[in-house]
């Protein structure tokens, strides 16, 4: 098979394209879980006072966070609501 | 010389795109699999100690303490199965939470009345309780917890004692000749409070009733003129005990109401010599709270006797028939349905105080929503 002299070039591009879609993509992923971290302990301390509260309603409160959907093609891996 | 090096063969790309992208991939499902982890550790421990906490507060009373043992096997994305299966991670957290505003340990005012089960101190476990496992029900955290008593079925829902009431006659308990003591010596050099234990005869120690509260009776021994109420004693029987108790090696017993020999009919707030004690032993529960720490020190040692949620616990991955795929196919599209039957079954175990085991085993099937549809237009 005859090999044209810009094939490299070629996969080259597409290749360097995809992989840094790649790399974005998966650094997405780690945006969203850091994301969920960080969310999480700002509801936890957010609802301490109400979690102690001697009240059948607010006592020992667990829904304080809600976890955003991931989806890796939004900046931050996920879409606020 | 025969040339063993890489030369520009044909398959050079393919190789290196073989190894090096497997790393590359290898690495970053490491990486997911940690930030789901710890994600998971994060959101347990929150939830567990809120929850130890809501059951403090349901308890309602001098003893509305709280322990809760929460573990879940959560699927994680794992680099190493070559089936890209999603294997299950044990993450487990702890919490205790004591809502009490009287933090003595008596909290029996008639020594006449025992003491019922649920005034028992216990722990809570729970085990993929969603899955099938072991755990109250979040709508069984109120009042009703209060009055569950320890039966099979508490067992069942993990709920434990870590303790049982105990009564002895001192005056009709020859074999009891001394009772071990912890005085506060407030003398301590350093300014800091600090307890030596003492052997006392039981008859030196005399009973008195609180004036605010004539239910109340405290058991307390006179020393160089100062009243110290005793909360916790050790019981010693016989010689070998006290050389024990001496060494700083005994185990005290929580005291839970004490008994003068002039009964209710105090003067002066005066009720007579001690009679009887009620107090409460830790090492006669379900489970003995004592084995539950694992200190450093004794790591080794203690493992083995261990009780409560054992660290080893068994995991057994079935593949099934491996992933089916179902081709439905129209004149406009062909769709495909790919589905796993492979079932984990993880198998967690309690060891109790009477030696015995309890196993929890948790079966996971996969999610419905696992099964993938994907749909192609039928040109």
């Amino acid at each position: 098979m005859k090999i044209n002299k810009a094939q490299a070039s070629l996969e080259f591009t597409l290749v360097f394209v995809i992989t840094l879609l790649f790399i974005v993509l998966t650094v997405n992923v780690f945006i969203w879980l850091n994301h969920c971290m960080v969310g999480r302990q700002v509801g936890y301390e957010d609802t301490r006072s109400e979690a102690g509260t001697p009240e059948d309603t607010l006592v020992g409160k667990t829904d304080f966070y809600t976890r955003p959907d991931l989806n890796v093609f939004a900046p931050g891996g996920y879409l606020e609501k | 010389m025969k040339k063993i090096f890489l030369s520009n063969q044909k398959a050079q790309a393919v190789l290196e795109l073989a190894t090096f992208g497997s790393l590359v991939l290898f690495c970053l499902a490491l990486l997911i699999h940690f930030g789901l982890q710890m994600n998971y550790q994060q959101n347990l421990q929150m939830q567990a100690f809120r929850k130890a906490l809501k059951m403090a507060y349901y308890k309602q009373g001098p003893d509305s303490q709280a322990g809760l043992a929460v573990i879940k096997d959560k699927p994680v994305v794992d680099p190493r199965d070559r089936w890209g299966f999603a294997d299950r991670v044990s993450v487990g957290s702890g919490a205790s939470v004591t809502w009490s505003n009287t933090l003595n340990g008596v909290y029996v005012n008639e020594i006449s009345e025992d003491p019922d089960v649920k005034d028992m101190p216990r722990t809570y476990i729970e085990i993929n309780k969603e899955a099938g496992g072991i755990g109250l029900a979040d709508d069984e955290i109120n009042d009703s917890i209060a009055d569950r008593g320890v039966d099979p079925q508490a067992k069942q829902k993990g709920i434990f004692t870590t303790g049982y009431w105990k009564k002895i006659d001192v005056g009709s308990f020859p074999s009891l000749p001394y009772l071990g003591i912890y005085l506060e010596d407030s003398k301590h050099e350093h300014g800091t409070k600090d307890y030596f234990p003492l052997a006392v005869r039981p008859q030196d120690i005399k009973v008195f009733q609180d004036e605010q509260d004539p239910q109340q009776k405290s058991a307390v021994y006179q020393y160089a003129g100062l009243k110290r109420t005793l909360s916790s004693v050790v019981l010693i029987p016989n010689d070998a005990e006290l050389e024990k108790f001496n060494q700083g090696k005994s185990r005290p017993v929580s005291i839970m109401a004490v008994k003068g020999t002039a009964g209710n009919d105090c003067l002066d707030n005066f009720c007579g010599t001690l009679k009887e004690i009620l107090y409460l032993d830790s090492s006669a529960g379900q489970i003995d709270a004592s084995y539950v720490e694992v200190k450093p020190w004794d790591k080794d040692k203690t493992l083995q006797d261990k009780q409560g949620i054992l660290m080893d616990y068994e995991k057994k991955l079935d593949y099934g028939s491996g992933a089916e795929i179902t081709v439905t196919e129209t004149d406009k599209d062909i769709s495909t349905i790919t589905e796993s039957s492979a079932t984990q079954t993880i198998t967690h175990k309690i060891r109790l105080n009477d030696k015995s085991i309890q196993e929890v085993p948790v079966t996971f099937y996969p999610n419905p929503i696992g099964a993938y549809e994907v749909t192609y237009e039928n040109k």
